[in-house]
């Protein structure tokens, strides 16, 4: 009974089977056995095992046994192009192009051909050519190894040898089966990259964490996977949608610059680097991605105005006027960058000129009015606010819930005297934003004008209950402020107690509050409280410098000197400006 | 050659009046030097600066001028008194510093005031608002001054800043309404920190917001010399300690009587309507001219009254805070509208800091131009190379262009050129051609003379009222000249501007003109009008009598 069982048991775990699942979850030696065992059994379509055999060995890197065992394959299916192909790809593995060409022709010459053996000739014609044809546009698709291909012979035909390993590198950790990888890195003394047999079902692991939203089971498994194999770019990029999803910027940031030293130039990344910085508010970071972006492709709009908008933010608006001036100069001019032109021009007190850009902005682009504050508003009501009034009523009319706009368009035609379509506009603010505070005053002061006395206080009233509101939230600030200055006024004991009362009261300032209390705390050597207090700092934005620098600190009085460089790192990046 | 020269002659006087103003302050020995407080500006106090007033104190028929000066401070506690200052016009274009002979020195922590006849005796009283009681000096008649203050009851002993004489109940006696602003003490003076962030980059003082505002008082004139403080029975209370800087009387609402207009610091400003009874309304809000446009609160330091349009109404101007606008207030009749950007004021008033503000017909040519006195309250603006901000600021002149103004600063002449820490200014025919020209006070530096010297201007009358039968000077009283088809209308009022105090006569360029009619409509409504008078002249009024010209000097 037992022996039948058996029996039934080997019959229904088909070899071929228990070897592919074997395969692609990585346990080669397991998947030869199970695969010489289907082949023990002289199955039909034996053809197959060999070709799977042959997959095999190329994943060990024994590639005469592999280049055996697809010959065999063909040698029972001669017309089995996907072997052609896995027997080009031996060849070249083991240096022997012209095999390699012959066995790639014969696949190509059948109609169903995979397409495989196409990309592989291309590849091929790569290598041959020294990338002497290849286009020299910048990598698109970023897990791409054909694309660092393709740039990595670019380059290296260029002379930019270093530039151009770097490229080979990653292409062959995202993709050691590519035997052009090797032969470019070989030329070059690069050795491919360790085997990682796993690589592939660890990395699908990973994904399936973050589809299903387990972030910090994501980041962990894609993090383990970069130990092993650091340029395998997928899962860099994998690690930083973790992060940038669970609100992580600046350790995603630091994933930016470790791929960034990893990759050649690549334009995307120091785009969606820039961009990051920028939200981070990291400003001098956002201002070197988008200048490195730029040497890579010139007048790019959408990096002009990431450069002049990180210039704005680090508070240089000469900079960043001079680079709206290059970008309008150079024919991309957009309505974000005559509004980030307009701010800065505000910043320097230019205000004519300020209103002009803004002014500018709306016209190339009424949805402008919607990030264009209140006072730009009321400010585009000089002489030829006529012809723009125009622009936002069309606006209006495809987004009628744009509050900004109504509100522009109410208090232009309350002063135009037009009264009753000033009520409609406000109204309508009114009904979509209730608490909006300019809505309800300019309707009060509608309704006095029109002799309606009742509906003028009534609006009068909600106008100021809402500004009473704003006023307490002043007066509160205000307070914490007054903390804040006796907090530094006070000696070390008191001054905890005080910011330790004051991270209670959750203010904007909180982030720096906490920072306060962490350096107190560490003044006083209490360093689990102090990193305690720099952790609950960290808001993931420019202003995490000081928490990491206070991180760092702590973790040096701890004895960590590793960690302790890993945050000084963080922190200096964060503070990093371009000369 | 003759018909060449007379094209081009005529080419130069079609191209307009060339508007330019000359600093002669010290040519014409206006040299004191008004201090306020230490140079870091650390306290409140010590920014605010201070005012001027212009009077004609020994009625020669030459206007003179008295600057309102506090204290110095020095490191190590130590404080330097500076007296106020009164010079007398000598009429030739200089001045003589007459203050120890009047009797009107002082060495209070000075702020500003306001003039007016208090008592009726045809003779011009000084208020002067400190930081500390304030002081009344009656005018002698002979050259000198005594302090009334006590006897008056009008001592206020808060930190006042502007002040106004109206007669809101016409019984003929002017009362007396003072704008007071922080409560505070020499302790937090000397021990002041500069612990708040402007624009988030340089630490400045502290204030006015989070601070203590201080209760307004109103005084009730009693018509024998005394005054008693009405303040809560009047209404004044309503609206009171908000940081009141800027005071103006006039009368909004066309009603026949003079209301209240004040301008609070960081807080919506009061307008308070005269009920008729003694008592008054705050109606700010909903009259349009307690926020900007967008229902906001400003800095409002300083305010005048005129109408810039041409309709009959006067309409309001205010200064404010640098890095927001200075606010005009067009009167549409019982409420207001801000219609500081339709109008070209706001664009040039966002960067500087105001202060002093005047309606005045620069260039005479029947409609009211614009100046601001300026200057910033933060000497740290100039360490920082972002603010885009400095210290010491440029006065600034808009002209009047058919009820759009145009910022005309940079070709007005030499007396524009030099930035200062200016404050409170005053407008006034110092030199007796029948032009207004300004005086301000600049903080810890001596003071501007700005002469009027435009080349090519209107003609012009002044015009002083006597009223026998309401307050001496006429205050409230409302004139209105029509010449050539254009009608302008000013009224008589005391104080203004910012802590200051205006030539009482009223000012009116005629252009071309070379007659007008001039209807005086006094406080309690009696008209009188009288036609066809010759331009180029001034005028005084006596209620009743045909106005008398006076001879030119």
């Amino acid at each position: 009974m037992a022996s039948v069982l058996l029996w039934l048991a080997l019959f229904v775990q088909d070899p071929r089977e228990l070897g592919r699942q074997a395969l692609s979850e990585g346990r080669l030696d397991e998947a030869e056995t199970h695969f010489q065992a289907a082949l023990a059994s002289n199955p039909p379509r034996v053809f197959e095992i060999h070709y799977a055999l042959g997959r095999l060995y190329l994943q060990k890197r024994e590639y005469a046994r592999a280049r055996e065992a697809f010959a065999a394959c063909l040698s029972r299916a001669p017309r089995f192009s996907p072997a052609l192909v896995g027997r080009a790809r031996a060849s070249l593995f083991l240096e022997d192009v012209e095999a390699a060409v012959a066995d790639l022709t014969a696949a190509r010459s059948f109609p169903d051909a995979p397409a495989e053996a196409e990309l592989l000739a291309n590849d091929l014609e790569l290598y041959l050519s020294r990338g002497a044809d290849a286009s020299p546009g910048s990598i698109q698709d970023l897990a791409s190894a054909r694309e660092y291909l393709r740039v990595g012979a670019v380059l290296l035909s260029g002379g930019e040898t270093d530039a151009g390993l770097r490229s080979f590198r990653v292409a062959s950790a995202i993709d050691d089966q590519n035997p052009i990888a090797f032969l470019f890195s070989k030329e070059i003394g690069e050795a491919p990259p360790p085997l990682y047999p796993t690589l592939p079902a660890e990395f699908r692991l990973a994904r399936e964490a973050f589809e299903r939203s387990d972030l910090a089971g994501a980041a962990a498994a894609l993090e383990r996977i970069l130990e092993r194999r650091p340029s395998f770019v997928p899962a860099r990029l994998l690690l930083l949608e973790t992060l940038e999803g669970g609100e992580r910027s600046v350790d995603a940031l630091v994933q930016y610059e470790t791929l960034a030293e990893e990759l050649p130039p690549v334009f995307e990344l120091h785009a969606r680097a820039g961009r990051l910085a920028l939200r981070a508010q990291a400003h001098g970071l956002a201002e070197c991605h988008a200048l490195r972006a730029l040497e890579l492709k010139p007048q790019e709009p959408t990096m002009l105005f990431l450069l002049a908008e990180s210039q704005l933010g680090a508070g240089h608006a000469a900079e960043a006027i001079a680079t709206c001036e290059r970008a309008i100069a150079s024919g991309a001019a957009t309505a974000p960058i005559y509004f980030t032109l307009g701010n800065a021009l505000h910043g320097r007190m230019e205000i004519a000129s300020s209103i002009a850009a803004l002014r500018k902005a709306v016209e190339l682009d009424p949805q402008a009015a919607e990030d264009i504050a209140s006072f730009a508003l009321s400010s585009l009501t000089t002489e030829e606010y006529r012809s723009l009034r125009s622009l936002l009523e069309a606006h209006v009319e495809e987004h009628p819930r744009n509050v900004n706009t109504l509100y522009g368009l109410g208090v232009m035609s309350l002063r135009e005297g037009e009264l009753e379509k000033a009520r409609q506009y406000l109204e309508r603010v009114r009904e979509i934003a209730p608490k909006d505070v300019q809505a309800h005053y300019n309707l009060a002061l509608l309704h006095q004008r029109a002799g309606r006395e009742d509906l003028a206080r009534e609006s009068m009233a909600r106008f100021q209950e809402l500004r009473a509101e704003e006023d307490a939230l002043w007066r509160e600030g205000h307070r914490l402020s007054n903390l804040r200055i006796r907090a530094g006024n006070a000696g070390l004991e008191e001054r905890i107690e005080i910011l330790t009362e004051l991270v209670k009261s959750p203010s904007e300032e909180t982030s720096a509050d906490y920072v306060l209390l962490g350096e107190a705390l560490l003044a006083a050597t209490r360093l689990e409280e102090a990193r305690d207090a720099f952790e609950r700092a960290r808001s993931q934005t420019a202003r995490d410098a000081r928490a990491l620098e206070g991180l760092s600190r702590v973790e040096a009085a701890l004895g960590d000197d590793e960690k302790s460089l890993v945050y000084a790192e963080a922190a200096a990046l964060l503070k990093r400006r371009c000369p | 050659m003759r018909i060449a020269a007379a094209i081009f002659l005529l080419a130069l006087s079609s191209s307009g009046p060339r508007v330019q103003f000359v600093d002669r302050a010290k040519s014409a020995g206006l040299e004191v030097v008004n201090w306020s407080g230490g140079a870091e500006k650390n306290h409140i106090v010590e920014s605010t600066g201070n005012g001027v007033l212009l009077l004609d104190y020994d009625s020669d028929g030459f206007l003179d001028v008295y600057f309102v000066s506090a204290i110095r401070l020095l490191p190590g506690r130590k404080t330097e008194p500076h007296s106020n200052t009164l010079y007398r016009n000598r009429g030739d274009g200089t001045f003589q510093d007459v203050t120890r002979e009047a009797g009107v020195g002082s060495s209070a922590f000075g702020v500003g005031g306001a003039a007016a006849d208090f008592d009726n005796d045809g003779l011009l009283d000084i208020y002067v608002t400190n930081w500390g009681p304030n002081t009344l000096f009656r005018n002698n008649g002979d050259g000198t001054f005594s302090d009334w203050t006590e006897r008056a009851g009008v001592g206020d002993p808060r930190w006042s800043i502007g002040a106004a004489f109206f007669d809101p109940d016409e019984d003929g006696d002017p009362d007396l309404f003072v704008g007071n602003y922080i409560e505070t003490s020499w302790e937090e003076v000397w021990n002041a920190e500069r612990v708040r962030l402007w624009r988030g980059r340089v630490q400045v003082l502290d204030g006015p917001r989070g601070l203590p505002g201080s209760r307004n008082t109103y005084y009730r004139n009693e018509g024998d010399g005394t005054f008693v403080d009405a303040t809560e029975s009047a209404g004044f209370l309503s609206g009171s300690g908000q940081y009141t800087m800027g005071v103006v009387s006039f009368d909004y609402d066309d009603d026949g009587d003079v209301d209240l207009y004040i301008a609070n610091d960081s807080m919506p400003n009061s307008l308070y309507r005269n009920r008729g009874d003694r008592t008054f309304e705050e109606v700010g809000a909903l009259s349009g001219a307690a926020y900007n446009a967008d229902g906001a609160t400003q800095g409002s330091m300083g305010i005048d009254v005129g109408d810039f349009d041409g309709d009959g109404r006067f309409d309001l101007v205010v200064t404010n805070f640098a890095h927001d606008y200075y606010a005009l207030y067009r009167n549409l009749g019982g409420s207001f509208a801000d219609d500081s950007f339709a109008t070209g004021v706001a664009v040039p008033t966002f960067a500087p800091l105001g202060w002093g503000a005047h309606f005045f017909d620069v260039d005479s040519d029947s409609d009211l131009d614009l100046f601001f006195s300026n200057g910033h309250i933060y000497p740290q603006v100039d360490t920082d190379p972002v603010l885009h901000e400095t210290f010491l600021q440029k006065n600034l002149l808009l002209l009047n262009q058919g009820g759009k103004f145009e910022d005309a600063t940079a070709s007005a002449g030499s007396g524009f050129e030099i930035p200062r820490s200016g404050r409170g200014s005053a407008a006034g025919d110092l030199d007796s051609d029948l032009d207004l020209d300004l005086v301000v006070s600049n903080q810890d530096q001596a003071p501007t003379l700005l002469v009027n010297e435009t080349d090519g201007g209107g003609r012009a009358v002044l015009v002083a009222l006597v009223d026998p039968r309401g307050t001496r000077q006429g205050l409230g009283a409302r004139l209105q000249v029509t010449a050539g088809g254009v009608s302008q209308i000013r009224q008589i009022s005391s104080g203004g501007s910012y802590a200051s105090q205006n030539d009482f006569r009223a000012h009116f360029g005629l252009g071309e003109n070379t007659a007008l009619d001039l209807t005086i409509t006094w406080l309690d409504g009696e008209k009188e009008v009288h036609e066809d008078l010759p331009a180029g002249r001034e005028y005084v009024v006596r209620r009743g009598a045909p106005p008398l010209a006076l001879l030119p000097r």
